[in-house]
């Protein structure tokens, strides 16, 4: 757990494609070509919109992907060990070695059953601990969390406690069996502001006791208050992708460009310019860009060639035809 | 401060509470205080934004400003009119004040056409616009929110979640209201599109002399957008004043709170900053703490909060707050 | 996200451009309105068209029993011959005869009638109570509500079954009208209170917020906004429904309290047969063949119905 940030990356994904068959209609690319490293004691964030094919990345790490999704290509490894070409690693892993926690923390946890026993169940199940030892380990794993009288909330079932509460009983379920990867789904999007820095904070502390976490999110303001580095994603393909600051101080990429000129800033007040159009039909995509509709910069070579995510400098890519435009204004 | 003639809508004394139950025969009547006393008003073509966290009870100031849910206590006035006063009365206010909802794909009725959708508001008020015009003014509001003429066959379902806010916005501005009450409108909307729908806001405010009653939580958009920003808590408003004002002089232990839990992009701005993290958890509506409402997570709290409960009091123009240690800190 | 199909679906169109309304990016399609989609995806099913078509077919011999049971040319089934009792399948009588000499395959073929026009009669009326009742109950709640609540409890009450003899026995008439009314009056409640429940979850949806905030008048509300929003579950149950009533309706009248002879009717047939299963098991076998038959097709297509309206039970 006290491993620093090393050569050898915790996860590495490369080339990723995750499609999904709907009936009648041909397959959708959810995901295309997606590369990612996550190493320990570090957080990436993969930032998007709905359908830029964030959450579905996350499932086809874990290997939770439903029914009508499957990986077409790509390796995802897990120290090295392919979990796509090994079901069986797969199912080890999880749990053990990676967890997940999602939005909804609600529909995560059993209604019925007592939270501090959900907690302990891991202990008993995995590591075959005693009812009573379980039961301490599940305490101290709540008090870690930050979750004040432990004793007394262990005894709460799921819907009499907050929101806030029940994404930290999910996170101390996810960090129960020490997992040195965590992949968090949007945790803190249904959560209130103050609630939600609590939350920030919580896996902030986790990454830095040594875990990678990979940390999905829509909201730019949270990926800024927790990355250390970003992907950024649109219609299922990676546009930019490097060191948070670098990416949020100055992008490359013209989608991540007009996204930070579109959102409103709390520390900027004032107008901002919203990008024209609409997110593209995932089954009916633009050949070349996916950005090129929206695109400022747009030629009508960008309508034809899909650009590929190309090495700015180290650490840093972008998939731009016009990137050299781009490296231009921003020299000025 | 802005002269009477001036105050567009006035609510003085709000109270809206829930009956509740606890179960059993002989189970204790309870009242879940949802909006607990709050007076606002709001100026001719001014853009004033209700902040809170989720059970602060804005929404439900949304609800009795348009009244879709009659007040338990006390009384709002549009224009000079007061709802509730009689049918004809209420009637007129509805022209004059409209609804725009969080959750674009379940404020349009999937059966209908978006004609059909723009048209119900002129037949409800069939005096406003003559019958033979209807399909001139579906075309003038279309294009009003900025979509195209040749979408009025289509049905909801054919549209983005931008568009469909979009048709909420046309078929509220239908009866050509002089405010809109906005419960939260962007939040449903992905991040690219917010902004759209942001920038739309703006523009009828400037064409149309709207004013804004605007719903967020989202303490960014509400600077980018506000004139002026009352913070709420537990059903009160505990602070304010002008936007600027607000964010750069927070006075109430809570907007400072609030505030320094916003996300920042900047991280300049984001390592400079009064970092406050609230412990406990919001205390249920339908028992809030005795004294001032917040002191069960404030930092600076004494024995007088939990026995007095303090009242908005000026702290410089225009802005108020509503904190008994306002000159200590 | 839980299956980014669906959400991406709703992306379809992409947005407009911010100052001038951008038309939609693909040519033009035709628009096709919810309730029509629906009723294209239920008759392009594959589950749908064999149920789909036997219930078609046997509409066709209720409404037209007499060129159907001609169809071997002897198509009266009161023509009886008390000379042929009980004789077996031959030349133009491919069922045989029962006992009062009548041709079986005729008999059967006209039983088809009273079952479905009761079904029919007993769906619509308890349907339309039931869409009519639960949009009152559901929309304006309070005392209306509670009232119509118990109401229905005190129908739950009664076993169906006993409280339709007794009724039936004291009411002494055995016509169409009255089976179609006892049954009737079992069958709205459970209708009614799906219908309830449905209406108080779309009336909580914000378009009838927004309908409300624009002053539209409670009917208003209730007929354009709720109603077309909140019947498919009752149209769902309808249609799992209408097998039931054929076969309670077959029941009761074996029992006897039903139709009664001279009426053609399966239950009737059925009845008469029990005693001569061993010599003439014919009699019995094929009223009770077309019985399920008609009540599994009608299941089947209740089925279908459900898969479409209902997509969370796919």
């Amino acid at each position: 757990m006290t491993m620093p940030a090393s050569e050898t990356p915790l996860l590495e994904i490369q080339g990723l494609s995750v499609e999904f068959r709907a009936r009648r209609a041909a397959p959708v690319q959810a995901v295309q070509d997606l590369s990612l490293t996550a190493r320990a004691g570090e957080c990436v964030v993969v930032l998007g919109e709905s359908g830029s094919g964030k959450s579905v990345t996350a499932k086809a790490v874990m290997g939770l992907l439903e029914g009508n999704a499957r990986t077409t290509a790509g390796s995802i490894r897990l120290d090295g060990a392919d979990l796509l070409a090994d079901p069986a690693a797969m199912r080890a892993a999880r749990g053990r070695d990676m967890a997940m926690v999602f939005q909804d923390s609600l529909s995560a946890l059993n209604p019925v059953q007592r939270v501090g026993d959900q907690i302990a169940e891991m202990f008993r199940v995995h590591q075959g601990l005693s009812k009573a030892e379980a039961r301490t380990r599940a305490i101290e794993l709540m008090r870690q969390v930050a979750i004040p009288d432990p004793e007394r909330r262990a005894r709460s079932y799921p819907h009499q406690i907050s929101g806030g509460m029940r994404q930290r009983i999910v996170i101390a379920m996810a960090i129960a069996l020490k997992p040195r990867l965590l992949i968090a789904d949007e945790p803190t999007t249904a959560l209130d502001v103050t609630v939600q820095k609590g939350i920030l904070d919580l896996f902030r502390v986790l990454t830095e006791a040594g875990a990678g976490l990979v940390f999905i999110t829509h909201d730019i303001g949270v990926a800024a208050e927790i990355a250390d580095h970003i992907v950024v994603m649109y219609a299922g393909s990676v546009m930019e992708t490097g060191p948070a600051r670098e990416v949020l101080a100055r992008p490359h990429h013209p989608y991540t460009r007009a996204l930070l000129a579109s959102v409103p800033r709390i520390e900027r007040p004032g107008a901002r310019t919203p990008i024209p159009g609409g997110l593209p039909d995932p089954a009916d995509r633009p050949a070349g860009c996916l950005f090129a509709p929206r695109c400022p910069l747009a030629t009508a070579d960008c309508t034809a060639t899909r650009p590929e995510l190309e090495s700015l400098e180290p650490g840093r890519a972008a998939a731009c035809l016009r990137i050299t435009e781009v490296q231009h204004v921003l020299a000025q | 401060m802005s002269s009477p003639s001036d105050v567009l809508v006035r609510g003085s004394g709000l109270v809206k509470h829930y009956p509740t139950r606890e179960p059993g025969l002989r189970g204790a009547k309870g009242a879940i205080k949802a909006v607990d006393g709050v007076d606002l008003h709001l100026a001719r073509g001014e853009c004033l934004a209700l902040v809170g966290e989720s059970g602060c009870g804005k929404s439900t100031l949304a609800s009795l400003l348009t009244h879709l849910e009659p007040p338990t206590g006390g009384s709002i006035e549009v224009n000079g009119s007061r709802w509730g006063k009689d049918r004809r009365t209420d009637r007129q206010i509805r022209r004059q004040i409209q609804i725009v909802l969080q959750d674009p794909y379940s404020a349009l009725n999937p059966r209908m056409t978006i004609e059909q959708i723009l048209t119900e508001p002129l037949r409800i008020h069939s005096d406003l616009v003559p019958a033979r015009d209807h399909s001139r003014r579906v075309t003038e509001l279309l294009e009003m929110v900025g979509l195209n003429d040749s979408h009025r066959h289509r049905y909801p379902h054919e549209f983005s979640g931008g568009q469909r806010q979009r048709i909420c916005i046309a078929r509220a501005l239908a009866v050509t209201p002089r405010i809109l009450v906005c419960d939260e409108p962007l939040s449903a909307l992905d991040v690219s599109v917010q902004g759209q729908i942001l920038e739309l806001f703006r523009d009828l405010r400037e064409r149309l002399g709207l004013s804004y009653v605007f719903i967020s939580h989202d303490l960014a958009v509400v600077r980018s957008i506000a004139d002026r920003v009352a913070v709420m808590y537990l059903g009160r408003i505990v602070e304010q004043g002008p936007t600027e004002e607000i964010y750069e002089r927070p006075r109430h232990p809570y907007t400072r709170a609030l505030l320094s839990s916003a996300p920042v992009t900047d991280p300049a701005v984001r390592e400079t900053r009064e970092r406050i993290v609230l412990t406990g958890e919001v205390p249920s509506p339908a028992n809030p703490p005795s004294g001032c409402a917040f002191r069960t997570r404030c930092w600076l709290a004494t024995d007088e909060c939990a026995t007095t409960v303090p009242v908005l009091e000026p702290v410089f123009q225009g802005h108020e707050a509503a904190c008994l240690l306002l000159g200590d800190h | 996200m839980s299956d980014p199909t669906v959400t991406m679906a709703s992306e379809r169109t992409p947005e407009p451009g911010p100052t001038a309304g951008a038309g939609p990016g693909r040519p033009s399609r035709r628009s096709v309105s919810p309730a029509r989609q629906m009723l294209l995806d239920l008759v392009t099913r594959p589950r749908f068209a064999v149920p789909g078509t036997l219930v078609l077919l046997l509409a066709v011999i209720a409404v037209f029993p007499g060129p159907i049971a001609g169809f071997f040319g002897n198509g009266d089934p009161l023509a009886c011959d008390l000379n042929r009792s009980g004789l077996p399948a031959g030349e133009g009588h491919p069922f045989g005869f029962d006992i009062q000499g009548c041709d079986l395959y005729a008999q059967v073929i006209y039983g088809a009638r009273p079952s479905i026009t009761i079904a029919v009669i007993v769906t619509v009326t308890s349907t339309l109570v039931a869409m009519a009742l639960g949009l009152v109950a559901g929309y304006y709640g309070g005392v209306i509500d509670t009232i119509l609540g118990r109401g229905i409890d005190l129908f739950y009450g009664f076993p169906f079954m006993l409280a339709a003899i007794v009724i039936l026995t004291a009411l002494g008439s055995h016509g169409i009208w009255a089976v179609s009314g006892t049954m009737a009056a079992f069958c709205w409640p459970t209708m009614t209170r799906v219908m309830r429940a449905s209406v108080l979850a779309t009336r909580k949806l914000d378009y009838v917020k927004a309908a409300r905030a624009l002053g539209a008048s409670d009917l208003r509300i209730m007929v354009r906004h709720i109603l077309p929003n909140a019947f498919a579950p009752v149209l769902v149950l309808a249609s799992l429904t209408v097998g039931g009533i054929i076969a309670g309706e077959a029941s009761l009248t074996y029992l006897g309290v039903g139709l009664r002879a001279p009426s053609i009717s399966w239950g009737v047939q059925l009845n008469t047969a029990q005693s001569y299963f061993n010599s003439n098991p014919n009699l019995l076998i094929y009223p009770s063949l077309f019985l399920c038959v008609t009540v599994l097709s009608f299941v089947l297509v209740g089925d279908a119905v459900r898969d479409i309206l209902d997509p969370k039970s796919r």
